[in-house]
């Protein structure tokens, strides 16, 4: 860890990194000056760099467009809802498979594997006849419940880490009387600590930006997230780009603020090596 | 019981039946949005202030409006009324209107524009035809030009009865390829259904009369000629080729005076209005004399086969169409001869040529899809035929001989 | 977590045997979730592959004949299918190996790493809709910023969602923007490989490509088989990107399998027909997966399986 980079390596590796971020975060700005620019200024050749006229009102504009307010209040039932559900559901069934050896098990967890592979296509009708008999179509349960059965690709992740924590520590435990309950619940979830951030990120995200599951399971416009607002800026004949530009920005806000404060706990390199105990 | 539960019972029954009867929820779904989905909104809320106790929903999925409808459909749970274009895809689950159209019925239907309302009619399998929409707002093809751009350049406007000869020669005269000025905006990834319009004017078609077919058709020489002129005039330099890796977005390049001309239905009127561009209106150029035939893009309603209230969702779809809403729509044209009258739509230059272009759509022309039940897969091979003639920009000929070939094949299936 | 004695001391075992139900209190919550969400739905979709199902109206039982039409006499299928593999083809490689550089040099000690990280994740926290939306105005042929930076640079302008050999490469293209979430998974697995390892190997004389080699590569492998095995899933349910940014085309060259089976089931409202060709799809990964899996016990290794070999 001491040892001393020559000049010329971290240089290059320097360059590499300005270089790749930059590559990263150009849309970003360019998706910015997009929102501020007026209509005929997108079309100047060769573009220009910065607006000469900076009109900051097209962020309230693009929000005043359509109810927002109402959009962001359902986006944040769902992705806070779903996540709580996620992070309790997958943890626990991730422990059961990493963990136990029961009659079954291998079956189980192909099962689980074949599970992520199903299209989405094709489950989505006969979803919807079962939503609508549960009398859930057009609330937002559909987005919600689902999540707190844990999901696959959440199991795999969460499962993959529990593998790789020593099975003394369980032991250890067991002879110190805990039940297997208290064992997953007081040793294993803080020592997943980084990888239940994770998945808490990823379904964040992933409630967040979800289209294709509010445009199918809601009706009424009170019901619907912001994702389906931010599509209607798009249609058939004309997108107005401006106004999906502000709104994309105005979205990326709060994943982004919860990724800047959640990645200390993703990557804190003394939470990462408290697994190898 | 005690007497004095009875008027209390009595009352929480009423109560009851008012707040079901507040309940009455009808749900309409459009496939509008922005301004023309809050002229939506307002002509439900017309409606809920004429019926006490009913609730409009309007929902509104842009473009997801298909997929959503699909899932309605699939699952049994379709809004009440809806906007409909495609009727023969979706006819198994739509109501036929004739039983209500029978008689006095509040319509007056001789008032309704000449040739919207067969575009809603389809032939059943025994042979007979139902009316499974009732049309509320429609738009023909129109030419918009800048005319900014036609003084700057010293070019004449463009005038009724022109020829795609006179529309090159403007578009040559416009075009500064270099500062990507160009005369005439080519669409690169049309929609099959609004091309068809070019076909019809040239006199070919994408499809057979009877349906059965589109070889003869789809590559007969006159459907050659048209591509060929516009591969020409990208060629050429006067035209740009937008929507081929492209945003295609026509309307900003019209509103920052780098478009001369571009054809259109009405949607972009109301973006060009408020970015205050100086614009005219004139009728679609004809192939060297031949008679223009414009298709017409109609927003009708119909209604489910399985809506639970039927009659409260024609009563809403008469509504539509009753002169009171149709003037309410501003960003299309009245589907009623007498509103559009009213309006003065017929003497004003922005309109009266989307007006005139409508005789044309009349006669024995319909577009494809009504031809033929399964032409949507064929329609797939059209458009991906039409990417490939601009991308290649040669050998037309031979790439539509080979897509009505598939094209046949599709429509077997 | 300290308790006194007064439980006994149960039988020390490589293995949990509390109890016959225990385990399957813990699976539990899936297992419901599945049926009820996942394989009711998935046994009603291979039903309806047996029939002439429309979206609206009668269906009718035709046996395996969607089936043998797609098989046989599909030619958009096995277009679709070619146009599949190929994009996972480049995929797949191209976000893994993006993903495990990123995360590696983001591993190193470093001033601003915590910028570096959130610079290289934040594109993944877009949303779909919007995603396609700045991409497409980016890679805009006549207008957008790329070729303009390009025709800089004195390169001519690419055509790079319009032209048949360039939509498929832009797709790869952008989705490496979004590799963050595959980044951050392999920087976790790497964050927990001990520091003591590779010390140590320095010590033994062993340079930087021998500790990838021998250090960081087998350590990181359970985590690179679920990258690998989420990574091919995505690669053939692709969706979004090609339903949004290209449409499938140009001239389809963008038109995944995932999307015909989307166009069967919307836009032609064949549910049937759809039905069919996705049990294929799923097939067709599960085969893909299970042969990762077998083969994957010749490289993947499980800390868990060394016992007691501590640095």
């Amino acid at each position: 860890m001491k040892e001393r980079r020559s000049i010329p390596g971290s240089v290059a590796k320097w360059g590499a990194l300005v270089a790749v971020t930059l590559m990263f975060l150009f849309p970003f700005y360019w998706t910015l000056v997009t929102a501020i620019k007026a209509k005929p200024e997108l079309l100047t050749w060769p573009p220009t760099w910065w607006p000469a006229d900076a009109q900051w009102d097209n962020f309230a504009a693009a929000w005043a467009a359509q109810p927002f307010g109402t959009y962001l209040k359902n986006s944040a039932i769902v992705t806070v809802l779903s996540t709580i559900g996620q992070l309790l559901s997958s943890s626990l069934v991730a422990f059961g498979f990493a963990r136990f050896d029961f009659p079954g098990r291998n079956f189980l967890f192909m099962v689980l594997l074949a599970a992520m592979m199903v299209p989405w296509d094709v489950t989505m009708i006969p979803l919807y006849m079962e939503f609508n008999w549960l009398g859930w179509i057009n609330t937002l349960k559909p987005l919600i419940v689902p999540a707190w059965f844990g999901a696959p690709f959440f199991i795999f992740l969460l499962r993959q880490f529990i593998m790789s924590i020593p099975r003394e520590l369980d032991e250890a435990a067991k002879m110190d009387g805990a039940s297997v309950f208290q064992i997953y619940w007081k040793i294993h979830l803080p020592l997943m600590l980084p990888a239940l951030v994770l998945v808490g990120t990823f379904q964040f995200l992933a409630a967040w930006n979800d289209y294709l599951g509010p445009l199918i399971f809601l009706n009424d416009e009170s019901m619907y997230t912001l994702t389906l607002g931010l599509a209607r800026f798009k249609t058939l004949h004309d997108t107005n780009l401006t106004a999906l530009a502000a709104m994309t920005i105005i979205l990326c806000l709060p994943p982004l603020v919860l990724f800047l404060t959640a990645q200390r706990y993703i990557m804190d390199s003394s939470l990462s090596s408290g697994i190898k105990g | 019981m005690k007497p004095i539960f009875r008027p209390v019972i009595m009352a929480a029954g009423l109560a009851f039946a008012a707040a079901s009867a507040q309940a009455e929820v009808l749900r309409f779904a459009t496939w509008d949005s922005n301004e023309s989905l809050e002229i939506q909104k307002a002509i439900a809320a017309k409606f809920e202030a004429a019926h006490p106790g009913v609730t409009v929903q309007v929902e509104a999925y842009g473009d997801g409006y298909d997929t959503k409808l699909a899932a309605g459909f699939g699952a049994g749970d379709a809004p009440d009324v809806m906007y409909m274009w495609n009727f023969p895809a979706y006819a198994p689950s739509l109501l036929p209107l004739d039983g209500y159209l029978a008689g006095e019925n509040g319509l007056d239907m001789a008032d309704f524009a000449a040739g919207l309302l067969p575009y809603a009619r389809v032939t059943n399998e025994d042979g007979t035809a139902s009316t499974l929409g009732i049309p509320a707002g429609y738009t023909t093809f129109v030419t918009y030009y800048n005319k900014d751009m036609f003084d700057k350049a010293g070019v004449p406007y463009p005038v009724e009865g022109w020829t795609w000869a006179d529309m090159r020669a403007a578009a040559v005269k416009l075009a500064k390829p270099d500062e990507k000025v160009y005369g005439y905006g080519v669409d690169g990834n049309p929609d099959p259904y609004d091309f068809e319009t070019y076909l019809w004017s040239n006199g070919s078609s994408w499809i057979s009369a009877d349906g059965k077919t589109t070889t003869g058709y789809l590559n007969a020489p006159e459907t050659t000629e048209v591509f060929q002129q516009f591969v020409d005039m990208v060629k050429g330099g006067e035209a740009v080729l937008f929507g081929v890796g492209d945003n295609g977005s026509y309307r900003e390049l019209f509103n920052a005076d780098k478009l001369g001309m571009v054809i259109s239905g009405t949607w972009p009127m109301p973006d060009f209005e408020a970015a205050g561009k100086n614009f005219g209106v004139v009728g679609l150029p004809s192939f060297g004399g031949k008679p223009v035939h414009s298709n017409v893009g109609i927003s009708s309603l119909s209604i489910a086969k399985d809506s639970k209230q039927p009659d409260l969702a024609w009563e809403f779809v008469k509504f539509y169409a009753s002169p009171e809403a149709v003037a309410m729509r501003k960003n299309d044209i009245p589907v009623l001869n007498s509103v559009a009258k009213a309006q003065g739509m017929d003497t004003n230059p922005k309109f009266a040529p989307f007006l005139a272009m409508l005789p044309g759509a009349d006669g024995n022309l319909s577009p494809a899809f009504l031809r033929n039940a399964n032409w949507g897969r064929a329609q797939e091979v059209v458009a991906e035929a039409i990417q490939q003639i601009y991308i290649d920009q040669d050998g037309i000929q031979a790439i539509l001989d080979d897509a009505a070939a598939r094209a046949d094949k599709a429509l077997t299936k | 977590m300290k308790r006194p004695v007064a439980a006994p001391a149960r039988r020390f075992s490589s293995r949990f045997h509390a109890g016959a139900v225990a385990p399957y209190l813990f699976v539990a919550p899936w297992v419901i979730g599945f049926l009820a969400f996942t394989l009711g739905p998935l046994l009603f979709s291979l039903y309806i592959s047996f029939f002439d199902w429309p979206l609206v109206g009668e269906p009718q039982f035709i046996g395996l004949q969607n089936y043998t039409t797609i098989i046989t006499d599909d030619a958009d299928f096995v277009r679709s299918l070619k146009v599949t593999l190929t994009f996972a083809a480049m995929f797949v490689p191209a976000n893994l190996i993006v993903a495990l550089l990123l995360a590696m040099l983001l591993n190193q000690p470093m001033f601003a790493s915590g910028f570096f990280r959130a610079a290289f994740y934040v594109p993944s926290i877009i949303s779909g809709v919007a995603l396609v939306t700045i991409w497409s105005w980016l890679l805009s042929h006549e207008y957008g910023v790329i070729n303009y930076m390009l025709s800089l640079l004195g390169i001519g302008q690419i055509n790079w969602l319009g032209s048949p050999n360039w939509a498929p490469v832009s797709i790869v293209l952008v989705s490496l923007w979004s590799v963050g979430a595959t980044m951050l998974i392999f920087l976790a697995g790497l964050k927990s490989i001990s520091k003591e390892l590779y010390e140590a190997a320095s010590l033994s004389g062993v340079g930087k490509i021998g500790q990838f080699f021998l250090i960081t590569l087998p350590l990181l492998s359970p985590v690179l088989l679920f990258n690998l095995v989420t990574t091919v899933i995505a690669a053939f349910q692709q969706l979004t990107l090609a339903l949004l940014l290209t449409k499938g085309g140009p001239v389809k060259s963008t038109y995944m399998l995932a999307m015909y089976i989307y166009d069967n089931a919307f836009k032609y409202q064949d549910m049937g027909y759809a039905a069919a060709m996705s049990w294929l799809m799923l097939l067709l990964i599960i085969a893909l997966t299970v042969a990762i899996f077998k083969f994957s016990s010749m490289w993947v290794f499980y800390e868990t399986e060394v016992k007691g070999e501590k640095p």
